[in-house]
């Protein structure tokens, strides 16, 4: 079967925006399954659909900063988008095409990120529910989200991400950090330039990411293209519903 | 990695209901709106009817890195928190 390849950018808003338009417009059969290679630009913050605000980012320090930060569709926790350091992905289907038993599609599509991780030279390990790790420290978290026949995976790679802003900007929950033995968020994660010793581009990690997520999902056919003028027209009327603050601070 | 839930709720003491409910963490459930639903449904409830409540929302909405289990051990907890307790300013 035959998948889309997209690869673009776009503020926070836009591109939460544009995840859960192609979440309803493959639900509704009007797109067909889409790999969505994507960069936040400016650099953003995402939190999850169950998280308190407040127990999820520093928002004092980003309002300080001009960060811009909104609430996903998706759950998981919080995730710092760096411009220059952090690859996006998105990966829209039907659920059949995946696997119907949720904790097995999550394995399924963060196999992509583990083939490309490996493509770039490194072991790495997928960390049920959710995460991918090299050395025992997390490059990946991932979310997904399910509407009736079809999904919304997305998630992060963190090739070269700033790790001191991303601790600066997110906050872990104390007793989590106990449960893992360590003191800060900056001790459990790391990146894949960090862990090769050398500078790893953007270009890079995309062309691993597709052949990946093509491993992963057995895609024989990935064409490259955009969206369309009904997605954008919806992922339009979505954006206001992510810069709300009704949306953001709901909980 | 292990997932973080939180439950917190306002009691009416001399009536002994519930009068609001937040349950948030960084887990995922499953379709996520159902446990809004839940926290609506236990409003105005004792403990006792909202943790039956909780156990008909089995089969409804599924949870992935925590459980309805695990809401209903918190919700007990709360519900026995003492009353004259200050809340943090």
């Amino acid at each position: 079967m035959a998948w889309r390849l997209i690869i673009d950018q776009g503020d926070v808003y836009w591109n939460m925006a544009l995840d859960e338009a192609m979440l309803l417009l493959r639900e509704e059969n009007r797109i067909p399954n889409t790999l969505r290679l994507y960069v936040f630009d400016p650099s953003a913050v995402t939190f999850g659909y169950h998280q308190k605000l407040e127990d999820a980012v520093d928002e004092g320090y980003l309002v300080r900063r001009g960060v811009g930060f909104t609430r996903r569709i998706t759950g998981g926790g919080s995730v710092y988008h760096d411009k220059l350091g952090e690859v996006t992905y998105s990966v829209v289907a039907l659920i059949d095409d995946v696997s119907q038993d949720i904790e097995k599609s999550y394995e399924l599509i963060c196999g992509g990120l583990v083939y490309a991780i490996e493509e770039l030279g490194l072991e790495a390990e997928f960390r049920p529910v959710n995460d991918v790790l090299v050395g025992n420290k997390k490059v990946s978290g991932s979310a997904q989200a399910r509407k009736r026949n079809a999904l919304l995976q997305h998630g992060t790679l963190m090739y070269d991400t700033s790790l001191e802003e991303l601790a600066r900007c997110l906050k872990a929950p104390k007793e989590k950090l106990d449960s893992h033995r360590v003191r800060s968020i900056r001790e459990r994660v790391t990146t894949l330039s960090l862990e090769l010793g050398r500078k790893v581009t953007r270009d890079e990690v995309m062309k691993a990411m597709i052949k990946g997520f093509g491993k992963a999902l057995g895609i024989r056919d990935l064409k490259p293209s955009k969206h369309s003028p009904e997605e954008l027209k919806l992922a339009q009327k979505l954006r206001r519903k992510y810069m709300s603050r009704e949306w953001i601070y709901r909980r | 990695m292990g997932k973080t839930l939180k439950v917190e709720m306002t009691m009416n003491v001399s009536e002994g209901r519930i009068v609001n409910v937040t349950i948030s963490g960084d887990f995922f459930a499953y379709p996520s709106e159902t446990l809004e639903e839940l926290e609506l449904e236990i409003r105005g409830k004792t403990v006792e009817e909202a943790l039956k409540i909780i156990d008909d929302y089995e089969g409804r909405v599924k949870l992935v890195g925590a459980s309805l289990q695990d809401v209903k051990q918190l919700i007990q907890q709360a519900g026995r928190e003492k009353p004259d307790r200050k809340s943090p300013a």
